[in-house]
């Protein structure tokens, strides 16, 4: 067998530029396989990470095109959701302001979330001074403040510094009764963070109606079965189900799933027809090699070789630069993967399975379009092929 | 050893059917020394062919050593040239890539011989037709003679009853003939049966028995 292994090895050698040309189509096919799939699975990992940070198994409930339309949901909606829908982990109303946080002479531009107690278990919030909002300050309507770092460090010396002591929003006062730890406000003309009960939210600005309800699902799978659930209890109430729309994000993590699906799928498939081309180029350079060395193969016959020898003789070769494509292919694989996460910063994800299979797919298209030429060199007749052409 | 019954192989040639053998009886006991001597197209190589059991006859049997070869199925064909027959041709047909103890080593390969088993008799081997300095030599490295040589050393890889050789002189110079030709003498009577074809009467002389072939049928010289 080790010797056969020379063998191949001296027939391809003994033509490197006709080997790798060969070994090129190859190359490029399980190239852009490796790639495709490292990067794909680099792509959703940071995808999820994003939103699971945003909550995956949450959605949204809000009247109209969401803060376009003016909002009719009220407090009340929040706990007529709460006590119909069985499935809902945890109910949220919540408004968003944008209102100036004042203290001494300094006042801070600063996005308000007026929510309740709930909102802590659904969201990536970090209290590490002092409390979030407890049920009783939503319940009893308190005037208390959580603020985010910047703004401690702002408006007080610290955030320890912070705890307990008074700031004016609108004119009245609020004690803070805790600092989030590090929250960066994104997608908000303010830059500060800070929360309050809403129902002092509704006495104080005298609104009765909220921006909108959150709910969470403990099964993400119940996502869409809760949102109808929602619009109808609250078609119900309101006498139309047109009024109101649900988000949440299984929508967008199946549209980017599926395009990234689609864009896998798309270039998964050039790397296919790249393989079969591959392949189709190892079985003519074959099939070229077996007439050329048709005296060759005589002379095998003539001194006793077996058809099964000849046969694994050519297969060997083939499996090589099928190998031999494989490790190319993989190589430029990993490297175009680092290229394009040095342009797009997704970091590709490397699984030895996909690294295994790829190798192992090589090998099979080149034994595989190796077969007919091999086949081919085997039943030629000893006599026949001794006869030089 | 050999024997043959009303061998014949037809070609067709521009839609006509032209006897390349037309009825061949030939007897070769062992220990034998048969020249064969014919014309080119007399059919000569191709009678070589079918004793080498490289092709098949249209018609007419073939024993060797008593087995009916038309039966045989590949591999056990594959089998007696493997280890019952060695060949010499007149290009040598050596392996271009392997080297001189590689080519001689192959038929053994095929056998199943071990590495070891292998090399060691290819050196012995060497020694006999006295080229173990060349050993390592491909064959574009070789006179022609040498190549001959290692051809023959190839031949008796396995240690087969007969040997059979096609013009092995043909592209060989006279000194280098006369050796070749001196070393079939030799392993005819270490008792190897040897049939050689040739065009050459002189060369036919050194054969115990002459045989002509003329338009596929076989006469006594």
């Amino acid at each position: 067998m080790l010797e056969h292994i020379n063998m191949a090895f001296n027939n391809i050698t003994n033509r490197p530029m006709r080997a790798f040309l060969t070994m090129l189509g190859i190359v490029i096919g399980i190239g852009a396989m490796v790639s495709v799939f490292s990067i794909g699975q680099g792509g959703t990992v940071e995808m999820n990470k994003k939103l699971q940070k945003f909550g995956v198994n949450r959605i949204w409930v809000y009247t109209g095109k969401y803060r376009k339309t003016e909002s009719v949901l009220k407090l009340s909606d929040a706990t007529l959701l709460e006590n119909s829908i069985s499935d809902a982990q945890y109910v949220t109303p919540s408004t968003y302001k944008n209102v100036y946080l004042e203290k001494g002479n300094q006042s801070l531009y600063t996005q308000l979330s007026c929510t309740d107690d709930s909102l802590i278990h659904i969201e990536d919030i970090n209290i590490n001074w002092g409390r979030f909002l407890s049920e009783n300050d939503v319940l009893y309507s308190k005037k208390v403040v959580v603020i985010d770092e910047n703004l401690a460090n702002k408006l007080f010396l610290g955030p320890t510094d912070a705890i307990g002591q008074n700031i004016y929003i609108l004119g009245n006062s609020y004690k803070v009764i805790g600092v989030e730890h590090g929250a960066a406000v994104k997608q908000s003309a303010a830059e500060y963070k800070a929360y309050i009960p809403v129902t002092t939210y509704a006495s104080s600005w005298g609104s009765s109606t909220i921006d909108e309800i959150t709910l969470t699902t403990s099964d993400a799978k119940k996502l869409d079965e809760v949102s109808d659930e929602a619009i109808a209890v609250l078609g119900q109430k309101y006498g139309t189900t047109q009024m109101f729309d649900t988000y949440n994000l299984a929508k967008e993590l199946s549209i980017a799933d599926g395009i990234l699906g689609l864009f896998s799928n798309i270039i998964l498939s050039v790397a296919i027809v790249a393989l079969v081309a591959g392949g189709i180029g190892i079985m003519n350079i074959m099939l070229v090699t077996v007439s050329e060395r048709r005296q060759e193969i005589g002379i095998m016959k003539a001194l006793g070789a077996s058809s099964g020898q000849i046969m694994l003789q050519f297969l060997l070769e083939a499996g090589i630069i099928g190998i031999f494509g494989g490790i190319g292919g993989i190589l430029s694989g990993v490297i175009f993967a680092y290229v394009f996460y040095f342009f797009s910063g997704v970091m590709p994800v490397f699984s030895t399975s996909v690294l295994i299979l790829s190798a192992l797919f090589a090998i099979f298209i080149g034994v595989f379009f190796g077969m007919y030429p091999a086949y081919k060199a085997c039943k030629l007749e000893p006599a026949e092929a001794l006869k030089s052409i | 050893m050999i024997e043959t019954v009303d061998l014949k192989k037809t070609y067709i040639a521009r839609n006509k059917e032209v006897y390349a053998l037309n009825g061949i009886n030939l007897q070769v006991d062992k220990g034998d020394f048969v020249s064969i001597m014919g014309p080119s197209g007399s059919g000569k190589s191709t009678l070589l062919s079918i004793l080498g059991c490289l092709d098949n006859a249209c018609q007419g049997s073939y024993y060797l050593n008593g087995i009916d070869v038309k039966r045989l199925k590949d591999r056990k064909r594959a089998q007696l040239r493997n280890s019952v027959i060695g060949f010499v041709f007149q290009s040598f047909f050596l392996m271009p890539r392997l080297s001189a103890a590689e080519n001689i080593e192959l038929p053994m390969l095929y056998y199943g011989l071990t590495p070891k088993e292998r090399h060691k008799r290819a050196q012995w081997l060497l020694e006999c037709v006295s080229l173990s300095d060349r050993a390592n030599h491909l064959p574009s490295e070789l006179s022609g003679g040498q190549c001959q040589r290692i051809a023959i050393a190839r031949a008796l890889a396995n240690d087969p009853e007969l040997i059979l050789a096609d013009e092995p002189t043909g592209n060989l110079d006279q000194e280098a003939s006369s050796v070749v030709l001196d070393m079939f003498s030799v392993l005819n009577e270490q008792g190897k049966t040897v049939v050689l074809i040739t065009h050459d009467g002189t060369i036919a002389k050194k054969a115990k028995r002459s045989l002509v072939i003329r338009n596929g049928i076989i006469n006594n010289a």
